[in-house]
């Protein structure tokens, strides 16, 4: 329930601060980028993650389409993508027709999709549903750090370079909340710094941050770990990304100019492991089609440059894209050419790292669980698959509890 | 001003002074019922006492500053087939265009009130609303209905909550932005419904995905009509039996604001999210249902709650005292009200964007996120940043470009770098930037004295002067080592200038330029993001 989040949060920002010295340790080693390497460096595969989130509940009819299935082209007409446009993966099911690149990484097998994906009695809010896909906790913020936040806690418990996890955008997706390690969360790599032309003032802001200061407010206290972040990282991030060069075609949209800050971070290897961007426009409640054709078209766009950036530098073969979505959407379409709330959807992976194919199981579009396709694979395995297989940490350690096994990526 | 409203009717004499509200209360006070407040404005409300301080925000009327709502009406649908696909596109850019402009100033002129107007308590409570019952214009397009939307929540900000509910579902706006217009018999959209319940009344678990369906089917019907107004259109309603919440009937829209409003969950729904408003702490569940009652017990009326709110004890505790994250409007604002120094609005507007804050355009239903949520490594930086721009201290060009500067810090790490890149910034924050250069290009440049203001302070020696720029910056006390790493900043710049300690004030232009560095200093700390 949303009224305890923020108690929760304040009693485990009071508890984690009980350990006030070793966290302040903690943080200034990671300001000089002098940090301890992860504990278990021989089990770590060294992969790098590329978080995409589309917000609002992406309907992943319209993405992997089952165009051969009469119970689809029955439930949708004005958003049905036919048999002559689907970008054909097999006799069932086929790509959007805007998703021609992620077609060619289908064809180099490079791209696995994971069918049906949910979590056990589905939430329709999004907001809830956000909370649990971030936090792989049923009981969404109420659980404390996001996911990545805690796999980070699991693998770098002595700390990393703070540009460790970088958010690419306006704000903190919950997946990256961390009381010990907060992303780097950057909108414009340009504006990334604080500005004065006099030494004395810089000096002084720099030392503004978070020293032991035990009489300040838990609010004071992240904010200033926040500065010290922010300061030791801001000269490192915008180097690597203003001596990026590459020749792939980013798009001038947010969602792209943010790919090509995670290309740049990863292509330069900054220490950077994880990246997150968001691609909104999804809740396509009215006329669907249109506004869905556009975000596809979007968000191919944006994997094509970044797969080929990535390629150019060399990441491509250490990097692991994620995209996700809240949740899917109904099978019937509703009165208005749009789609509402559903459950289960498609989770897609991407890389050279990747076991490309077919993953899980799809659901079906006849023995629909209240109107919705029933989930047949739980994300939290997708997760433990990633966090196992890119960093080597315990999936259960990390989720709390046990998945089945997903053979996402290449031994 | 308001301070005219404050000082006019001091009690006669020295009448009995509030113990318990001295000058951190009352700034407290200024800072969650408005914006912040000019040191003289603190002072007049301690003489006043809280009771009748909090008695006159609370009844100070909306002032009268007109804006006038153009309707952009479409050309009938006849005509507009008859044009040729050239004139038609010519048509569809000229309407946005339109729109955006009358948007653009709308915001300018709500944050110019924000900024100055005598009833900060209302504006602090149209920006509630404005994040409360969420519209976008992402969505909705229309400027006029989202300016009216934000002149009903203006006639409302103070008044009660039925008449807010019951107008937003009826409000174009929101009607649109949650595809109730889309709404109809037989082909329900549960858009507005889900939400309704979710967000502006019950909150989660305390209705079933079957009373989604139920209350979208009552909500069936009503709709926008072509001049941009609420219409009912009969044919679309569903008028069977329905069950919502354990009550049966051929309920509409009119039943489903009755209904929720009969659950206990929703007084105390709205309690929480108004507590949190003010307080920034979250509330414990005790002190929910006690607020509860309050809006039970004054059936909806606002000002009762509020007049309860701001003389609690709690409200003034420890816990509450400086633990607001500012929010960028707040931030930008607080300067303004802080320093009796309007900026241009536009400035504020955009640099709001780019700090997340783009006033109209919320991420999403659920409106802005409070708190901790607002500052990034790099808003953090930003807001800094902005306000050096506010005070004159840093360039626009540079707040967003690459410069030279930039280019030989990086170089200091040894490796050969091309020359900087020019290109403005793209995608939103281009838009900022583009927004902030306009003002900046058009002659606005900071006229603040900072020499002047700690003269009329009698501030002279480094410690008066760094205690004097501290609280007229900040919303809240600042920290002990600030104030120390404060002294020996000033203590080493006036040594540079050759001045003695209680001469500073006597450096002129050049000491000048040193306190607006030391006022973009303090607003860059992690305290001044605090109120």
């Amino acid at each position: 329930m949303q009224h305890h989040f923020s108690i929760d949060r304040r009693g485990l920002l009071i508890a984690s601060f009980g350990a006030l010295g070793s966290l302040v340790l903690s943080r200034a080693a990671r300001a000089q980028g002098t940090e301890a390497p992860p504990t278990h460096p021989s089990r770590d595969p060294g992969l790098n993650l590329v978080l995409v989130q589309l917000s609002g509940g992406n309907d992943g009819l319209s993405m992997v389409v089952p165009w051969a299935d009469d119970a689809y082209n029955k439930a949708r007409t004005s958003t049905r993508i036919g048999a002559g446009e689907v970008l054909k993966l097999d006799d069932y099911r086929g790509l959007h027709p805007e998703l021609k690149g992620l077609r060619s990484a289908w064809d180099a097998g490079a791209l696995a999709i994971v069918e049906g994906c949910s979590y056990p009695k589905p939430n329709r809010s999004h907001f809830q549903s956000y909370e649990i896909w971030h936090t792989a906790s049923m009981r969404g913020r109420d659980a404390g750090d996001g996911w990545i936040g805690r796999l980070c806690a699991e693998t770098w418990p002595t700390g990393a370079v703070p540009e460790l996890v970088v958010h690419v955008g306006a704000n903190e997706p919950y997946s990256l909340h961390s009381t010990r390690h907060p992303a780097v969360i950057l909108q414009n790599p340009n504006a990334y710094k604080w500005i004065s032309d006099e030494a004395p003032d810089r000096s002084l802001y720099r030392d503004s941050g978070g020293k032991e200061r035990p009489a300040d407010s838990d609010a004071l206290r992240r904010l200033r770990g926040i500065l010290d972040d922010a300061t030791a990282s801001s000269l490192r991030v915008r180097k690597a990304v203003l001596e990026h060069s590459t020749k792939a075609g980013y798009a001038e949209d947010d969602f792209s100019q943010s790919l090509r800050v995670a290309g740049a971070l990863l292509g330069k290897r900054t220490g950077t492991r994880v990246v997150s961007v968001e691609l909104g426009g999804f809740d396509t409640h009215t006329n669907q089609r249109t506004a869905h054709d556009a975000r596809m078209r979007i968000l191919d766009a944006g994997l094509k440059a970044l797969r080929q950036d990535l390629a150019e530098s060399g990441a491509d073969k250490h990097t692991v894209v994620l995209v996700f979505s809240e949740f899917g959407r109904r099978v019937q379409e509703n009165g208005s050419r749009g789609t509402d709330h559903g459950v289960a959807a498609p989770m897609l992976v991407l890389g050279a790292p990747v076991s490309g194919g077919l993953h899980g199981k799809h659901p079906s579009l006849t023995q629909l669980s209240d109107g919705d396709l029933a989930m047949t694979t739980d994300f939290r395995s997708v997760y433990a698959a990633l966090a196992e297989g890119c960093f080597g940490a315990s999936g259960s350690r990390v989720l709390g509890a046990q998945y089945p096994q997903l053979g996402l990526l290449k031994a | 001003m308001i301070l005219t409203i404050l000082l006019t009717c001091l009690p006669a004499g020295d009448g009995p002074l509030d113990k318990s509200f001295q000058a951190r209360e009352a700034e407290h006070l200024w800072n969650r019922a408005g914006f912040g407040a000019l040191p003289e404005q603190i002072e007049a409300s301690v003489t006043l006492g809280r009771e009748e301080t909090v008695r006159r925000l609370l009844s100070i009327p909306a002032d009268e500053q007109p804006f006038f709502v153009e309707r952009f009406l479409d050309v009938p649908r006849e005509q507009y087939k008859e044009r040729s696909e050239a004139e038609r596109n010519r048509m569809n850019n000229a309407a946005r265009e339109r729109e955006r402009k009358q948007l653009q100033d709308y915001t300018g002129w709500w944050v110019e009130r924000m900024q100055t107007a005598d009833s900060p308590l209302r504006e602090r409570m149209v920006l509630f609303w404005h994040g409360y019952f969420t519209s976008s214009v992402e969505e909705v397009r229309r400027a006029n209905m989202l300016i009216r939307q934000n002149q009903f929540f203006r006639e409302n900000a103070l008044g009660n909550f039925r008449t807010i509910l019951k107008g937003m579902l009826r409000d174009p706006a929101l009607l649109t932005y949650l595809d109730n217009d889309a709404n109809r018999k037989g082909r329900p959209n549960e858009n507005l419904a889900r939400e309704l319940m979710e967000l502006f009344t019950l909150g989660l678990g305390n209705y079933t995905e079957k009373d989604v369906k139920e209350v979208a089917r009552a909500l069936t019907g009503r709709t926008v009509d072509g001049q941009g107004d609420y219409a009912f259109d009969k044919g679309a309603h569903d008028d069977g039996a329905k069950e919502i919440l354990g009550q049966k009937g051929k309920f509409n829209g009119d039943d489903v604001a009755r209904i929720l409003l009969e659950q206990p969950a929703c007084s105390r729904h709205v309690a929480r999210r108004l507590l949190r408003w003010f307080e920034s702490v979250e509330p414990a569940e005790a002190r929910v249902e006690a607020y509860a009652q309050v809006l039970r017990d004054g059936d909806w009326e606002l000002q009762p709650f509020l007049a309860r709110l701001l003389n609690d004890p709690s409200f003034y505790s420890e816990d509450v005292v400086g633990a607001r994250v500012l929010s960028p409007i707040e931030y930008m604002v607080g300067i303004s009200r802080r320093m009796g120094q309007r900026v241009p609005s536009p400035l504020v507007a955009s640099a709001s964007s780019m700090l997340g804050m783009r006033l109209f355009s919320p991420p999403n239903v659920k409106g802005w996120e409070e708190g901790t949520a607002w500052i990034t490594t790099s808003t953090l930086m930003q807001r800094g940043n902005i306000a050096g721009m506010l005070l004159g201290a840093v360039r626009v060009d540079d707040v967003f470009v690459t410069s030279d500067a930039d280019m030989q810090e990086m170089a200091e790490g040894g490796a050969a770098m091309a020359p900087a890149k020019k290109d403005p910034p793209k995608g939103a924050a281009g838009a900022a930037f583009t927004a902030m250069k306009r003002v900046v290009d058009a002659g606005w440049s900071p006229t603040l004295n900072f020499s002047a203001r700690m003269a009329r302070q009698e501030a002279k020696t480094d410690a008066q002067i760094v205690d004097a720029m501290l609280s007229d910056l900040l919303a809240c006390e600042a920290p002990q080592d600030t104030r120390e790493r404060m002294l020996s900043y000033l203590a080493g710049e006036r040594v540079m200038l050759e001045l003695r300690d209680g001469e500073f004030l006597k450096g002129g232009a050049p000491a000048e330029r040193v306190l607006r560095r030391m006022a973009h200093l303090i607003l860059s700390l992690p305290e001044a993001q605090l109120g």
